[in-house]
C-alpha cells in the first residue's frame, strides 16, 4: 500500500491536501444528502512531540458498512459514487484514493467517525499499513470524522507548526468551508477574483498582494494584476517577481486550483515560455487533473486556458505600462534582459517594449530611440566580444555599437530594424561591410594606380570612402569563398564522408570563386591621397610602405608571410628615413 | 548516461569551477530550448555563447552550440534558407577539423546538413540522405544517442521515398539494437509517421503513447498530432479532437501534420476555421517560402486544397493547387505531388463528388 501511494504522489505534503479535501467533501456530501452544514468546518491540529496530525470535520461521517466499503478498498470512494449520481459540483476528490496517501507518511492511521444518518453509531477504524485494519465501536461524538495520523519518523517534520500552517494556507485557501489551524481560519479571505466587482482598485490590489504572498514568499511582487475573465475560462491573479532575473532565468510559477483544491503548483506551461519573470495563481473548473491530481491533463481545454493566460498577461502588462508607471519602471529595471528575450518571442509584447528596454552598447545601456538618434537612424551591431576595425571606426565617430553577443540583443535589434525605418548594420558580415564601405567609382588611371599599390594574388582592391580618415584601408575575408575552398579541398574529402560531402558540395558549388579577401582602400585618407599622387619613380616605395601593412592587418593565413611583409616594410622605412 | 550528456555534464562542472557561470547556464539551457521549440531563445543564447567559447578556446563547445542552433532552425523551424544552408556546411567543415573531430557532438552535424536537404526537398534528395545517414551510422554504435537521431533521419528519408515497410523495419531494428546496448530513446515520431502511412493506426497510437514522452513547450505537439490523426482514423473522433493542439503551440515542422489532422476531422469545430484558417495557411506558406522549405510548402498547399474542397470551397482549393504547382519546378522529383494535385483539380472540376481524403 505504501509503495502504491509513494508511486502515486510525488511529495509527502500532498497528504495534507488529500485529507483536508476528504474532510471538505464530507461536508459537501452532508449538504447534498440534506444535512445542515451551516456549522460545517474542518480543524487541523498537530502534536509535534508525538508526531501526530489530526484532521477533524463536521461532515457526513461514515457508517460501519461504508468504512468497510470505502476505506478497505483502494481507490474506491463514496465521493466517486456520489459524483456519478448527483450534480456534485463542489465535490473534489475520490475519498479512497486520497485516504491512501495517509499510509505514505504514517505508521498508524485512526479514523473515528459518526454518520449523520445514524448518529447513534460511532466507529473507530485503525490500521498500521492499510492492508489490514481493525474496526470497533467508538465513543460518543457528534456526526463527522476525525482522522489521526501517527507519522513515521521520516515525515514527522510535516507537523512543524509553521510548515503545516503554510501548507494549509496554500493548499486550502480556496475551499468554501472554514478550515481552522492554531485558532486561525486559514481560508477566511476570499481570493481577489471572488471580490465583488465594485471593490475599489486599491483594495483589490492590496488583496492581490496579500493573496500571492502565500505562493511567493521570497520577494514582495513588483506588481499584480488580474487574469481577465472569459466565458468558461479561468480566473486568477498574476504577479511580477520581485527578485531580479537575467535573460533566461525561468521563474515561471503557476498554481492551479480545480474545484477549490490546489492541484498543481508547477503548471508553468500555461504561461508563455518567455514569461520567466511572472507568477500566476488560477482557478478553473474545466481543467482535468491527472490520476495523482498533482498535474493537469494537456488537452484542448488546457490550450484554451493557456491562450487566455497569454492574452490576459499581455493586456495586464499594457495596463501596467499605461496606469502604474512606478511598477512598470521597476519591472523594466529588474527584468530588462528577460524582457528583451520575451519581446523577440512575442510580437505583441515586442510592440509594448520596443522603445522601453535598454541594450548594452559601446557607450553603455541605451534604448533603441537613443541609439538611432546618435547613429543617424542606423543600428550598428557587433557580435564579437572585442571589436576589430569596426570598433576603431565607430569610436572615432562617437557612434554607439550594440553588443550583439549579449542575450537576445541581435534578434531584438533585427526585429526593431524590420519594424522601423532604421537599418541594422551587422559589423563583421558581408552585408555590414557593404554598408560601411560604399563602393566608389574611379577613373581608369586611378584604378590602375590603386592596383599597382595594393595588388595581391588573392585579394581584390575595392575603393571606398569612410571615416576615420586616418585609417588607410581595411582588409576583410570573404567567408563564402573561404568555405567553398575548404569544402572543395582534397583535405576535406579525406576527413568528411563522401555521402555527406556530396550534399555540402551541392551548397558550395553555387558560390562563384573569386579572391579570398578584399581590401577596402580609403580614398579620404591623406596617406592614400598622397600615394595616388606620387610620381611613377616613387610608386614602388609607396607600395612597399602600404602593401605590407595590409598583409600585417589581414587575418593570419597561409597566403601571407608575415616575415616577408615586415622585411619589405623595414626596407621601405629605411629608404624613407635615409633619403634627404 | 549518453556520451554527449556525460561530456556536457563534466564541462558544465568545469565551467562552474572556473567562474564561467553564465556559459554553464547556457550550456544546460540550449538543448532544452531547442527541443521545446523556442527558436528565439536558442538564437539569443547561442549568439551570446559563441564569443565566450571562442575567447575560452573551446572548439568542442562551439560545435555543440552551433549544432543545437541548427537543430532548432532546421528540424523545428524548417529554415533551410541561404544562411542556414551555409551554416550547415560551415559547421560540417568545422566539426571535421583536427581540433573538433573527436567532439562527441561532431557526428551529429552530418544529420543537420542531411536534414536540411530533407526539408528543402525530402523526396528529391532521398539517395543522398540515405547514403549520408548510413555513413554516419557506420561510425558509431547503437548506445550513442546520435545513433537514434541519425536513424530517425534515415527512417524519414525512407518514408519520403515511400519505402514505408523498410522504414518501419529500420525503426524496429534501431529499437532492438538500442535495447541490446541497454539504452533507450529513439526518434519515435518518424517511426509513427511510417506506421500512419501504412494505415497501421493502432500501432502508431501505441508507439506514440509509449515512446514519445509527454513534454513541455511545443515538443508535446508532435505527440498530440500523431495521436489525433491515429484516433481520427480509428473513428475515435472526440478523443482525436481533444488531442489537436491549438495553432499557437505549433512550430513550422508541425504545420503540415496539423493540416493532416484537420483534414481527418472535418466539421470538428476546431479553430481557426474558414477564412481565418485560410489566412493562417497563407502566413505559414509565406514563412516556408522565406525559409526555402519547398517540399513542405508544396505539401501544405496540397493538404490545404483537400481541406478546402472537403469544406465546400472549390475556389480556395484550386488556388492552393495552383500555388503548389508553382513550386513543382523547384523539386527534383515532383511527379507524385503533381499527380496528387491533378487528382484534386479533377475533383474540383467534377464538383467534389469523390470521397474526401483522410
Amino acid at each position: 500500500m505504501r509503495v502504491l501511494g509513494e508511486a502515486l504522489y510525488s511529495t509527502p505534503e500532498v497528504v495534507i491536501r488529500e485529507l483536508v479535501q476528504n474532510a471538505h467533501d464530507s461536508i459537501e456530501r452532508k449538504r447534498i444528502e440534506g444535512g445542515d452544514v451551516s456549522e460545517g468546518r474542518i480543524v487541523v491540529s498537530s502534536d509535534a512531540t508525538r508526531g501526530e496530525l489530526c484532521i477533524e470535520d463536521t461532515g457526513a461521517g461514515l457508517t460501519g458498512e461504508e468504512i468497510k466499503q470505502y476505506l478497505a478498498t483502494v481507490g474506491r470512494g463514496y465521493t466517486r459514487d456520489l459524483r456519478d449520481q448527483e450534480d456534485a459540483g463542489d465535490l473534489i476528490g475520490y475519498f479512497g484514493m486520497g485516504f491512501l496517501s495517509a499510509f505514505v507518511v504514517s505508521d498508524r492511521v485512526v479514523v473515528e467517525t459518526v454518520s449523520h444518518r445514524s448518529p447513534e453509531e460511532s466507529w473507530r477504524y485503525s490500521s498500521q499499513s492499510g492492508e489490514t485494519y481493525g474496526l470497533e465501536p467508538g465513543g460518543p461524538r457528534p456526526p463527522g470524522t476525525k482522522v489521526t495520523l501517527t507519522l513515521t519518523s521520516s515525515f514527522d517534520d510535516l507537523v512543524a507548526a509553521d510548515r503545516l500552517g503554510g501548507l494549509l494556507a496554500r493548499y486550502c485557501c480556496l475551499l468554501r468551508h472554514p478550515i481552522e489551524h492554531a485558532g486561525v481560519v486559514v481560508n477566511g479571505e476570499d481570493p481577489p477574483w471572488r471580490l465583488p466587482p465594485e471593490t475599489a482598485p486599491i483594495r483589490r490590489r492590496r488583496a492581490e498582494v496579500a493573496f500571492v504572498s502565500r505562493f511567493e514568499r521570497s520577494f514582495e511582487p513588483v506588481a499584480t494584476f488580474p487574469l481577465l475573465e472569459e466565458e468558461g475560462g479561468a480566473r486568477g491573479v498574476f504577479w511580477i517577481h520581485g527578485g531580479g532575473s537575467y535573460a533566461t532565468t525561468d521563474l515561471r510559477s503557476v498554481t492551479v486550483f480545480v474545484r477549490g483544491m490546489l492541484i498543481g503548483d508547477n503548471e508553468r506551461d500555461l504561461l508563455p515560455p518567455w514569461a520567466g519573470f511572472v507568477g500566476l495563481v488560477l482557478e478553473c473548473e474545466g481543467l482535468n487533473p491527472t490520476a495523482s491530481r498533482e498535474t493537469i491533463q494537456k488537452n484542448a481545454t488546457y490550450d484554451r486556458v493557456a491562450a487566455q493566460v497569454h492574452r490576459s498577461l499581455l493586456r495586464g502588462l499594457e495596463e501596467m505600462a499605461a496606469h502604474q508607471p512606478d511598477a512598470w519602471r521597476r519591472t523594466l529595471m529588474r527584468h530588462n534582459e528577460a524582457l528583451i528575450g520575451a519581446a523577440v518571442g512575442d510580437s505583441a509584447l515586442f510592440d509594448l517594449l520596443r522603445d522601453e528596454v535598454t541594450v548594452s552598447t559601446s557607450d553603455g545601456e541605451l534604448t533603441m530611440p537613443q541609439i538611432l538618434k546618435r547613429s543617424e537612424g542606423k543600428i550598428h551591431l557587433t557580435q564579437s566580444e572585442r571589436g576589430g576595425f569596426e570598433e576603431l571606426l565607430f569610436r572615432a565617430q562617437r557612434v554607439p555599437v550594440v553588443n550583439g553577443h549579449r542575450f537576445a540583443v541581435l534578434p531584438f535589434c533585427k526585429r526593431y530594424a524590420q519594424s522601423s525605418a532604421g537599418a541594422l548594420v551587422r559589423l563583421g558580415t558581408a552585408g555590414g561591410d557593404a554598408e560601411i564601405f560604399r563602393p566608389t567609382k574611379l577613373d581608369e588611371p586611378t584604378k590602375e594606380r590603386l592596383e599597382a599599390l595594393f595588388a595581391h594574388a588573392d585579394r581584390s582592391v575595392e575603393p571606398a570612402r569612410f571615416t576615420p580618415t586616418y585609417l588607410p584601408f581595411v582588409v576583410v575575408r570573404d567567408r563564402d569563398i573561404e568555405l567553398k575552398r575548404r569544402v572543395e579541398s582534397d583535405e576535406a574529402s579525406k576527413r568528411i564522408g563522401a555521402g555527406i560531402l556530396a550534399l555540402a558540395l551541392n551548397v558550395t558549388s553555387r558560390v562563384d570563386d573569386g579572391a579570398l579577401s578584399k581590401i577596402h582602400v580609403n580614398l579620404s585618407c591623406p596617406a592614400i591621397i598622397a600615394a595616388l599622387a606620387v610620381d611613377e619613380a616613387r610608386l614602388p616605395l609607396a607600395r612597399s610602405l602600404l602593401a605590407p601593412l595590409a598583409d600585417l592587418l589581414a587575418e593570419p593565413s597561409a597566403e601571407v608571410d608575415v616575415g616577408d611583409a615586415f622585411e619589405e616594410l623595414s626596407r621601405a622605412l629605411a629608404e624613407v628615413l635615409e633619403s634627404p | 548516461m549518453s556520451v554527449i550528456w556525460q561530456w556536457t555534464y563534466a564541462v558544465e562542472i568545469e565551467l562552474l569551477e572556473n567562474g564561467e557561470t553564465r556559459l554553464a547556464q547556457i550550456l544546460r539551457r540550449v538543448p532544452t530550448a531547442s527541443c521545446d521549440g523556442l527558436p528565439e531563445e536558442v538564437e539569443a543564447l547561442v549568439a551570446e555563447a559563441l564569443p565566450m567559447v571562442r575567447r575560452l578556446k573551446l572548439p568542442w563547445l562551439e560545435v555543440f552550440f552551433r549544432h543545437w542552433r541548427l537543430q532548432s532552425r532546421v528540424l523545428k523551424g524548417c529554415d533551410v534558407s541561404g544562411d542556414t544552408a551555409r551554416e550547415a556546411v560551415a559547421l560540417l567543415e568545422f566539426a571535421n577539423r583536427d581540433e573538433t573531430r573527436d567532439c562527441p557532438q561532431s557526428i551529429c552535424v552530418a544529420q543537420d546538413l542531411a536534414a536540411s536537404f530533407g526539408v528543402l526537398d525530402g523526396p528529391g534528395y532521398v539517395e543522398e540522405r540515405v547514403r549520408a545517414a548510413e555513413e554516419s551510422l557506420s561510425r558509431i554504435d547503437a548506445s550513442r544517442d546520435c545513433f537514434a537521431c541519425i536513424s530517425g533521419e534515415l527512417v524519414s528519408a525512407l518514408s519520403d521515398d515511400r519505402r514505408f515497410d523498410e522504414a518501419v523495419e529500420r525503426a524496429r531494428d534501431v529499437r532492438r539494437r538500442r535495447k541490446a546496448a541497454h539504452v533507450f530513446g529513439e526518434l519515435a515520431s518518424s517511426y509513427c509517421d511510417a506506421l500512419l502511412a501504412l494505415g497501421r493506426n493502432e500501432e502508431a497510437l501505441e508507439v506514440s503513447r509509449l515512446r514519445i514522452p509527454r513534454s513541455s513547450g511545443t515538443r508535446d505537439s508532435t505527440r498530440r498530432l500523431i495521436q489525433s490523426l491515429a484516433l481520427a482514423r480509428l473513428g475515435r473522433r472526440d478523443e482525436a479532437l481533444q488531442q489537436v493542439p491549438s495553432t499557437d503551440r505549433l512550430e513550422a515542422a508541425d504545420w503540415t501534420d496539423y493540416l493532416r489532422a484537420r483534414r481527418a476531422l472535418p466539421g470538428g469545430g476546431l479553430q481557426p476555421a474558414g477564412e481565418d484558417l485560410q489566412r493562417l495557411i497563407a502566413e505559414w506558406s509565406d514563412t516556408l517560402e522565406r525559409r526555402n522549405a519547398q517540399y513542405p510548402r508544396a505539401r501544405l498547399h496540397k493538404i490545404a486544397a483537400e481541406i478546402s474542397l472537403n469544406e465546400g470551397d472549390p475556389a480556395a482549393a484550386l488556388a492552393h493547387v495552383e500555388t503548389a504547382r508553382g513550386i513543382l519546378p523547384r523539386l527534383r522529383r515532383p511527379e507524385r505531388t503533381r499527380a496528387q494535385l491533378d487528382v484534386i483539380a479533377a475533383r474540383v472540376a467534377r464538383g467534389a463528388d469523390d470521397p474526401p481524403a483522410s
